[in-house]
């Protein structure tokens, strides 16, 4: 097998003033161009997981390794041309283009006093395209429905020409249509050769995208493995504390509660 | 009834582009034709000899008249637009760092602890004109720090309604604390300096005074246009400006001690002027749009215009002074409601 692209080795976290353990020795390797999806209950830590993996938070015990390097030896510019991170939802005050948002995708390759140029503005086009918002490239922010907002943070975190794209929940408040389109894009992505590590609550967007699946429960790694693996009756209702049946519709797993 | 029109499919709305009136490229400069074309009828606009301009014969022959343009009239225009750029420039600076689009230095404590440091060197230190501003100044950061210290403490709302609630506090104790100067004050020659600070105003600007405040303001007005794209980041929340490798707190901090030295420069040559530093931003995005590497220097442009062009209305409204202050705050919030009744313009507070 080759090189994880990222791993958890171990790790362990808890807020400074606080003695309870968010994650703990937690271990993951996240192969390139594959997906890895993190399940698990509200609270379970999985943002915090994200978090890590972008080196927002540091471990209390463990280490993170990028492509092979230890996570914390990266500068932040240099972690941010390898990690881009696409948020649950973003507050957006002024009515900023498309292209505008996008390009600020390029701030990890420009120095602080830099203006972005030809070229960044040729990779934030790319990126756009990559999302199939090319054509909206000049219309305001304030336009886009909550899909296309979520796809243009995509394509802000693309900008960043990231190895790894982290997305927190990045369905949570879609309609079905536009689930469907983030969905095919998060898929072409992988296939493009970017790696994806995602958190949701959505067993069906979760089957559609990840490789892997690993579920969690307060900061501890339950079980790890495909989705198929990993839908089972037993494993879902035990994370849970519910019962929860497991269907097979047309190939497609879905999780159905009593 | 529905007619065919109605059926059409709903997205055709939603493709308009952003609407840019007159291409970013000649904004600027169109703006700077604009500003010098202002100074230069500023300068023999006024009401010496009668109301109206100074035929440019005087400059040559009449000794009153090229003192009155080259000592007093150009010092105080040039002060106009240093004060103008700075105010507007930090009122957008200060909009985006707390992505709020209506806050502006004077929310936040700066500018009411830039008038008590002012009237408080006054009062106690004998009030040099260098003491004077660099008390300003001084106490124009605390009034900042102090914002931000106590909006940490606030268990209620939202960081940014914290943080207006703090400074509306840290504003009222400071204006308080100018209000006990004034009562201390000597009502023959220190109660007359300090009422100045508080209604603004340039007619005592002079070559030295202007002088005095030029590197600051010069220096913090260049750190303002020099950050003007990554002004764009440090806007953004916390986590993503972190992952796309900013120093999120350090950048903020600079660029916001740059937007108070020159505010408060400003206030300590000027005393308190009132709603520039909100509305001239609002004008600056809707004609720039909200990329600050185009909206600050529209910003600043259009902040110099505004004021020389409110300090004209200041000097020759009427026989004696208007303060500036209270003109700009005049047309500022006429300005803003008026942009606030048009359907198209969105505040997200």
């Amino acid at each position: 097998m080759s090189q994880p692209l990222l791993e958890y080795q171990n790790v362990s976290f808890q807020y400074p003033e606080s003695d309870q353990m968010v994650v703990s020795d937690f271990s993951l390797s996240l192969q390139a161009a594959r997906a890895t999806a993190i399940f698990g209950p509200n609270g379970a830590g999985k943002s915090t997981l994200l978090r890590l993996a972008y080196g927002r938070y540091r471990p209390s015990a463990g280490e993170l390794r990028l492509a092979g390097k230890a996570l914390h030896s990266y500068t932040r510019a240099e972690l941010g041309k390898q990690v881009g991170i696409v948020p649950q939802r973003e507050h957006t005050p002024f009515e900023y283009t498309i292209l505008e948002y996008v390009l600020l995708g390029r701030a990890p390759y420009l120095s602080p006093l830099e203006m972005p140029g030809e070229r960044d503005c040729q990779r934030a086009q790319e990126a756009l395209a990559q999302v199939g918002m090319h054509e909206h490239a000049d219309r305001s922010l304030h336009t886009l429905s909550g899909g296309e907002l979520q796809l243009v943070l995509i394509a802000r975190a693309l900008a960043q020409e990231p190895r790894l794209l982290l997305l927190d929940e990045p369905t949570s408040h879609l309609d079905l249509a536009n689930k469907k389109r983030l969905v095919d894009c998060l898929k072409a992505l992988t296939k493009s050769g970017v790696s994806i590590l995602l958190t949701s609550h959505e067993p069906e967007v979760v089957s559609a995208i990840a490789d892997q699946i690993v579920l969690i429960n307060r900061g501890r790694m339950l079980y790890s493995g495909t989705p198929d693996e990993v839908w089972t009756e037993e494993l879902l209702s035990a994370t849970y504390g519910i019962s929860l049946t497991v269907e097979d519709v047309g190939g497609r797993k879905v999780v159905l509660w009593d | 009834m529905t007619s065919p029109d109605n059926l059409r499919a709903p997205d055709k709305t939603d493709t308009k582009p952003a609407p840019i009136r007159l291409s970013r490229r000649w904004q600027p400069w169109v703006l700077l034709g604009l500003l010098v074309a202002v100074f230069v009828l500023s300068l023999f606009w006024g009401r010496y000899p009668r109301v109206g301009f100074l035929p440019l014969a005087n400059l040559s022959n009449d000794p009153l008249a090229a003192q009155l343009v080259w000592n007093l009239r150009l010092p105080r225009l040039l002060a106009a637009v240093l004060i103008g750029m700075s105010l507007a420039s930090a009122g957008m600076v200060f909009q985006m760092v707390f992505s709020n689009p209506l806050v502006e230095p004077g929310f936040l404590g700066v500018s009411q602890a830039a008038a008590f440091g002012a009237a408080f060197s006054i009062v106690f230190l004998n009030g040099a004109a260098w003491l004077v501003q660099g008390s300003a100044v001084l106490f124009g950061l605390l009034g900042l720090a102090s914002s931000y210290a106590l909006a940490r403490r606030v268990r209620y709302g939202g960081w940014v309604l914290r943080l207006l609630l703090a400074g509306i506090a840290v504003s009222a104790m400071f204006s308080a604390g100018v209000g006990l100067l004034k009562y201390l004050a000597d009502p023959m020659r220190q109660l007359p300096e300090i009422t100045f600070w508080l209604l603004g105003g340039l007619y005592s600007i002079t070559w030295q005074r202007l002088l005095s405040a030029l590197p600051l303001i010069l220096v913090g007005l260049l750190v303002i246009y020099l950050m003007r794209w990554r002004l764009n980041l440090v806007s953004l929340e916390d986590d993503v400006a972190f992952s796309l490798g900013i120093a999120v707190n350090r950048e903020r901090l600079l660029i916001l001690v740059a937007a108070v030295a020159v505010t408060a420069t400003s206030i300590s040559i000027s005393g308190l002027i009132g709603w520039a530093g909100l509305i001239v931003p609002h004008l600056a995005r809707r004609l720039a749009g909200a990329d600050s590497r185009y909206s600050i220097p529209i910003s600043m442009l259009f902040g110099a215009v505004f004021m020389v062009v409110c300090d004209n209305l200041a000097r020759t409204l009427l026989a004696g002074e208007v303060p500036l202050g209270i003109l700009t705050s005049l047309v500022g919030a006429l300005t803003f409601l008026f942009l606030m009744t048009r359907p198209q313009m969105r505040f997200h507070a």
